[in-house]
């Protein structure tokens, strides 16, 4: 009986969060381009198609700008003043309304909003103080918890992030955590921030991402970005997602070592949007104390659907075809480093090779995930060579504007562990306004060695993620 | 009498042509006055007021129409924006409009821009 209460008690805490119906959304991207938050994501902060294309061009939207219409007649730039001698108050106005007026050059690159103030414009200063607030709290039942605690309410996150471009140049992103409490993991909590941050208060006040991108280095199609920041590897960065848990293929660790595929690391990158499709990026990894730098790669390429620049496919509206719908994402990557553990001097040698593919049709859309990896010291000791074979593959059905239903599984075989684990989860995400996302999740998990069954873990999480 | 009657059809001509747009109200009440458009544009409008105002106002299309300018992405917007915009909202999920719709509104607002630049 008692269980049962406390399965109410989670249910009563989750109601006024669905019944929620006004609040003030202005994260940054949304306050700086005036648009609602499904303009780039499904459910916050899952990305659409246009998303990606925003975020893989740096926060621009891509296509050249052209003057606005003339609809009044073109005049000559002004005529030289009488000279009055103590100044004419209306003159500053006829000059700025005839040179508007005047004949615009076909070439010019005309950006209405970045000249609403010229000043400001010219600094490279964004009008609008690019800052959000985005803070997470996840609660979790698990009626079989070691220490006997079946519903933990101890995990929450706040995070600051901005994000924008300046003059279409230079483009950043910074994710500051304020306050974390809790660690991710599926036996223990239900964090899904600082996985290798350790736990308890405030594990983690730190800078999680900063990182700057100069835009079409001389006029070519790369961009090269520096600081800390994700290496592009997986087609998703780990919070790409609807559900509370992260992809284990994005996550998972061997042994002691601390890499994942989504880790933040000290890089320099280049990457570039080729022919509207394709997809390209490499770059270097610095690790404190190493002589050698790390390496990766990443190529993905996009069939039907809105290209990677933000433009629309071509559609007969007179004639439907299935490919009319249909957009599918094909990513290769590879990642070879080396590390150590935080007191020893021993160091693990290691690659991650992996492919995604993401297919989109109208509302459904399937994702799939494989790794492979090779450890040859992850425990910073006894050599022990490991190899890792991680696949995930998740469907999710947008079944309204703001309601998405999906289901995951999740096979691991990490050799270090002798344990092959599976998992199968399902969850619904509701987005009762598009700033805030409800998460009500089921991870159902299971252990098998060699022989047989070593352990099942069930567990029931709410998620509540809401940024402005 | 004659000529009575082709002043008459010039007359009525002139009405047609004259149907500048004219903007009502402000802010997310901003709309176009639908007074002036033909008969042939009514189900354009009436989607419009319907389909597209079920997620948004209508105040970004008539800024769009009214400067030539997206105002989100600050893209241009003409004909082949219009189009555009059309296969987007026709592959949006739940974006609840069919082939039919995208097609009437493309029209509606490819009339919309010819009237636009009337001077």
């Amino acid at each position: 009986m008692q269980k049962y209460n406390k399965l109410l008690l989670f249910i009563l805490l989750a109601l006024p969060i669905v019944f929620v119906n006004q609040a003030s959304a202005i994260p940054a991207f949304s306050y700086e381009h005036n648009t609602e938050c499904t303009a780039c994501h499904t459910i916050y902060p899952e990305l659409n198609e246009y998303g990606e294309a925003f975020l893989k061009n740096g926060y621009v939207w891509t296509k050249k700008l052209r003057a606005p219409k003339e609809t009044t007649p073109v005049k000559p730039v002004v005529q030289k003043p009488e000279v009055k001698g103590v100044g004419d108050q209306a003159l500053p106005e006829q000059l700025k309304a005839d040179s508007l007026s005047a004949e615009e050059d076909d070439d010019l690159v005309y950006a209405p909003k970045q000249r609403k103030n010229e000043p400001l414009w010219i600094s490279g200063l964004p009008e609008k103080l690019p800052l959000s607030l985005s803070a997470t709290l996840n609660m979790a039942y698990n009626k079989d918890a070691a220490d006997k605690d079946k519903l933990d309410f101890s995990t929450r996150a706040l995070s600051l992030l901005s994000g924008g471009v300046f003059r279409d140049k230079v483009s950043f992103w910074v994710k500051y955590n304020l306050y974390t409490q809790g660690a991710f993991d599926p036996a223990v909590s239900n964090t899904p921030l600082n996985t290798t941050a350790g736990s308890g208060p405030n594990a983690a006040p730190d800078i999680e991402e900063v990182a700057f991108m100069y835009r079409k280095v001389f006029e070519t199609p790369v961009n090269i970005k520096v600081g800390r920041f994700r290496p592009k590897l997986s087609l998703w960065k780990k919070s790409n997602k609807t559900s509370v848990s992260d992809f284990a293929t994005n996550t998972y660790q061997v042994g002691s070592s601390k890499f994942t595929l989504d880790a933040p690391e000290d890089a320099i990158e280049a990457n570039a949007v080729i022919g509207n499709r394709l997809f390209v990026a490499a770059g270097i990894v610095d690790r404190n104390g190493q002589e050698q730098k790390e390496r990766y790669g990443h190529i993905s390429y996009k069939v039907g659907g809105t290209d990677l620049l933000g433009k629309e496919p071509e559609v007969d509206l007179d004639n439907e075809h299935f490919t009319d719908y249909l957009a599918i994402t094909l990513a290769a990557y590879g990642y070879f480093g080396k590390n150590s553990g935080d007191s020893s001097f021993e160091r693990n040698k290691f690659f991650r090779f992996g492919g995604d593919l993401d297919v989109l049709y109208m509302n459904f859309r399937c994702r799939l995930s494989g790794v492979v990896g090779k450890d040859d010291n992850p425990d910073f000791g006894s050599k022990l060579k490991t190899d890792s074979y991680v696949l995930a593959a998740q469907a999710e059905y947008m079944l309204a504007l703001n309601l998405l239903g999906l289901v995951r599984y999740e096979y691991q075989d990490i050799g270090y562990s002798g344990v092959i684990v599976h998992r199968i989860i399902p969850a619904v995400t509701y987005a009762p306004i598009e700033n805030t996302k409800i998460t009500m999740e089921y991870q159902y998990q299971r252990s098998d060695n060699e022989i047989s069954t070593v352990a099942t873990d069930q567990k029931l999480l709410l998620g509540l993620r809401f940024t402005f | 009498m004659r000529l009575l009657l082709f002043l008459m059809m010039v007359c009525l001509s002139a009405t047609d042509a004259d149907a500048k747009l004219k903007v009502l109200g402000k802010g997310e009440r901003m709309r176009f006055d639908s007074a002036g458009f033909p008969a042939n544009m009514k189900p354009g409008y009436d989607v419009m007021n319907t389909k597209c105002k079920a997620c948004h106002s209508l105040e970004r299309v008539v800024l769009a129409i009214t400067s030539g300018i997206a105002p989100v992405t600050g893209q241009p917007f003409d004909k082949m924006a219009t189009k555009s915009y059309g296969i987007k909202m026709l592959r949006k999920p739940n974006s609840n409009m069919s082939r039919d719709d995208i097609k009437t509104i493309i029209g509606f607002m490819n009339f919309l821009l010819d009237e636009s630049v009337k001077p």
